[in-house]
This record gives structure tokens, sequence and C-alpha cells, in this order.
């Protein structure tokens, strides 16, 4: 896989998911980007590429999120993205085999399962995290439940943006080179 | 991968005291991302201004003008008050409080995705530091500015989400005459809190009155009372809901009201946060 082209990406679509992407903003949602990058990433390059790249733009959402601590004070918490996103890339590489990878709407589908998959993992952090003396959960207390809701409305809205979003990175697929050519003879397989 | 992994599983459940250079980590990373953030929010903004009927510019302006007087009003009669309890216990001579906020004007860069802290592009180096309150339209609270903050950015943590703790408000009918304390506490968007139920609370206003806030806060419109029901299992106590007066994240420009550097009361917190450095 090209890194710094997926960096490229990755970078972008954080930016853009924080100052542009409330542009679509329903309610107190709004799509991501930066999953459906890391998921199109999924579905195409090496087991370990694919680890690699969710648990690093994983990493990126940590740290570009301000969590709130006792006493008003921002710190970032490592984890919660980055190992939630590790294991959605494990969950797509698991059903990768039986997505038709090449059809945008596998993608949407990939990065909904993908964000529920980070969600469970954000939320068991978050939990155990619960347990620290000045922690301030990312939820009202008794409504974790509704918080996971929340989460899955926004990767409802992340894989509808993903289709899009996996169409025009497939129009730069010369330069992902992802391994042995399997784009190209996927594309030289179909009809 | 799965040291690296293990690595951040261990910082996952760190205890917040020994994560506080993750902030600093943090905002190096996005120094050079800041530009691209703050051209992403000018597109949005030109695409999709704050959602909510806008009057004419003229107009706007004399709205805000009126809501920032209605709580300057507010202050002034929640100072007024402590100032005549002060009395009322023989201090002689009243301090001066609270010089006139000094407002700074902030674009949002970027928000959390769960409606969580906002990121300003002001900092130390524009008057900004921590527990400064942040409004819009003139006096609605947004939150409060975060430590730490940078040389050209603060994080601003709004004051109607999760984990604020309770907040000290005062119910203030349409003319600001002021009511019934209440102590709100925050639940899922909203404040909840109890009152007497002998208080009027028709066409009345949910105003701070919480001597934690700077003094510049003070006054400042926290929401509207949305809903009341008899409280459970608590006779002649009210139970109401407040809705914020503002969303966080939903506006791309906020004030930050700074305290006048030369006033007495910012006087007093410097030398307040001069002592508590000093302090072993």
């Amino acid at each position: 896989m090209n890194w710094l082209l997926f960096g490229l990406a990755g970078v972008l679509t954080t930016v853009l998911d924080q100052s542009f992407m409330p542009v679509l903003r329903i309610g107190e949602h709004w799509p991501l980007l930066t999953p459906g990058v890391v998921v199109f990433a999924a579905l195409w390059a090496s087991r370990s590429s694919a680890l690699w790249g969710a648990f690093l733009l994983g990493l990126l959402q940590d740290l570009s999120r301000p969590e709130v601590v006792e006493g008003a004070r921002t710190i970032r918490v490592l984890g919660p993205d980055a190992l939630g996103w590790l294991f959605g890339a494990v969950g797509v590489l698991a059903v990768r085999r039986v997505l038709l990878r090449r059809h945008p709407l596998a993608v949407g589908a990939a990065t909904f399962w993908f964000l529920l998959l980070a969600s469970v993992v954000w939320g068991g952090i978050w939990t155990i995290r619960g347990l620290l003396p000045g922690t301030v959960l990312p939820w009202t207390p008794g409504e974790a439940g509704e918080a996971l809701a929340s989460r899955a409305i926004t990767a409802a809205c992340a894989a509808a943006v993903a289709v899009p979003l996996a169409w025009m990175l497939s129009l730069l697929r010369p330069w992902w080179g992802f391994p042995g050519g399997a784009w190209t003879a996927g594309r030289r397989a179909s009809p | 991968m799965w040291i690296a992994a293990s690595l951040v599983g261990v910082c996952a459940i760190l205890p917040p005291r020994w994560l506080g250079w993750t902030g600093e980590v943090g905002a190096i990373l996005w120094i050079p991302l800041h530009p691209l953030a703050h051209a992403g929010t000018a597109a949005r903004e030109w695409l999709r201004p704050a959602a909510r009927e806008m009057p004419p510019a003229d107009v706007l302006t004399l709205l805000e003008e009126r809501q920032e007087l209605l709580g300057l009003v507010a202050r002034l009669r929640i100072e007024l008050e402590r100032a005549q309890e002060e009395i009322a216990a023989l201090q002689a001579e009243p301090a001066p409080r609270a010089g006139d906020p000094r407002p700074i004007a902030a674009t949002v860069l970027g928000v959390g995705s769960d409606g969580g802290v906002i990121r300003l592009n002001r900092g130390t180096r524009h008057g900004v530091s921590a527990g400064d309150p942040v409004v819009e339209g003139g006096d609605r609270l947004v939150g409060v500015v975060a430590a730490p903050v940078g040389a050209s950015w603060c994080e601003v943590f709004p004051a109607s989400t999760r984990g604020g703790g309770s907040i000290r408000a005062r119910i203030v009918d349409r003319d600001g005459a002021l009511r019934s304390l209440v102590l709100l506490e925050p639940r899922g968007g909203s404040w909840q809190g109890e009152i007497d139920e002998s208080v009027d609370l028709t066409e009345v206003a949910v105003r701070l009155d919480d001597p934690t806030w700077t003094s510049t806060a003070q006054g400042l419109l926290i929401g509207e009372v949305a809903s009341s029901r008899a409280a459970p299992a608590r006779p002649l106590r009210v139970e109401i809901v407040v809705r914020p007066a503002a969303i966080a994240g939903s506006a791309d420009t906020l004030v930050i009201r700074r305290l006048d550097p030369t006033s007495p009361a910012e006087a007093d917190r410097s030398e307040l946060d001069r002592s508590e450095r000093n302090a072993p």
C-alpha cells in the first residue's frame, strides 16, 4: 500500500471531519470520512497494512479529540479509537472475502460494521476508565446505551458518505499500490 | 503491531493525571493542520451558515446588544444582591467587583464529533486564559475555556454537556428581577434542578449565579425552563428541566468574555493564580 497516499487521505479527512463535515449535520450527528478511508484500505491492502493503517489513523483521532477531566482540563485519551479501529479492521478483514469489494455499497456496509465494532471497544475502554478517579465519561451516567445508539447513527451516516468516497478513492487506484494486482486482476475477471 | 497496540492499551487505562502530556502532543500535531481546519470551517460557514433564522445585520447587532445588556443587568443585580449581603454582614467597604468584560471574537476550528469540546482560534497571545466564559449571541453561555490554553488556540468545555458537574443558577423573570436560586445538574444535554413550588415559572430565564465562575460569567443566560413537574418523593418541591440557550458547536463564531486586565477582579485572580503556582 502507498503509505504516503494513505497518510494524506487520512490526515485530510480527519481535518475535514472536524471542520467541514458538520455542514451535513442532522441533529447532533454528522458523517465522518476517515472511517471510509480506513475501510477502503482494509478491503484491499495486505492484512498487516490494513491493521497498521487502522491503528495509526485511530491514534490520530484520539490525539485530535480533547477529552475533559475534572477541573475543566483537557487531555487526549489514547486508545478508544486506536484500539477500536484496530478491532474494527480485524472485523472487516474477517468478512472481506465474502464482500463484493469493488462494489461501492460494500464499502458502505463494511464501514457501518467497522464503526459498530469500534464502538464496542470505545464503550469498553470508557467503562473501565470510568472506574478511575477524575475521569469524566463521554456520556451522562446511566445513559451509556444512548451514547452507543448515538454512535450507531453516526456510523450509518459515515457508511452513507463512504459510498461516494470509495468511488473517488478508487479513481486513484494506480497509485494505491495494493498487493498482488488484486484490483486490476479483479477488474479483468469481471464481465 | 501488537506491541504498539499493547502500549496504547496501557495508556488507555492510565489515570487522567498521568495523561497531561497528551494534550501537548495533540496540540503540536495540530499546528500544521489548523490552516486546513480554518479553510474547512470557512467553507462550511459559506455553504451552511449557523442554522437559525438570521435577521438583517443591523437588527442582529441590536438584538445582540440588547441580549448583552440584559445579561449585564442580571449580572449587576446579582452583584448588587451580594453587595447588600456583605453590607448586612457589616463589612465596612465592600470591594468593587469585576471590571467590564473584554470580548474576544473567536472562530470555531473544530467540534468533537459527540458534541464535546470545541476548539477555537484564540489563545494566550490574544489574552485568553483558562476559566474564561464563552458566549454566543451576546449573553448565551456556551461553555468555559479549559486548560491548557495554547498561544493561538484554546479548547472550550461546553457547560451543558457531560461531566461539568453541578452549576448554581438564578431564575430571573423577563424584567430581570431575581427569583429563586437553583442547583442544576447536567442531564443528557440539558439541565435538571429542584426549586420550591411557590416560585412562579411564567416567562422566566435561567442565568448563571455561581461564584466558582469568573465575574464576567455571572448573569449569563443558561437557558429557559422547558418543563416542570412535582419532584418525586419531595413534597413542596418542583423538578425543572432547563433547555440550554446555546447548543455547543452550532455557531461558527463565539465570543470569549475576558476580564479586563486592569480590573481589580482580574488582579485578584492573577494574585490567586500566582499563589497557586507558588504553593508547594
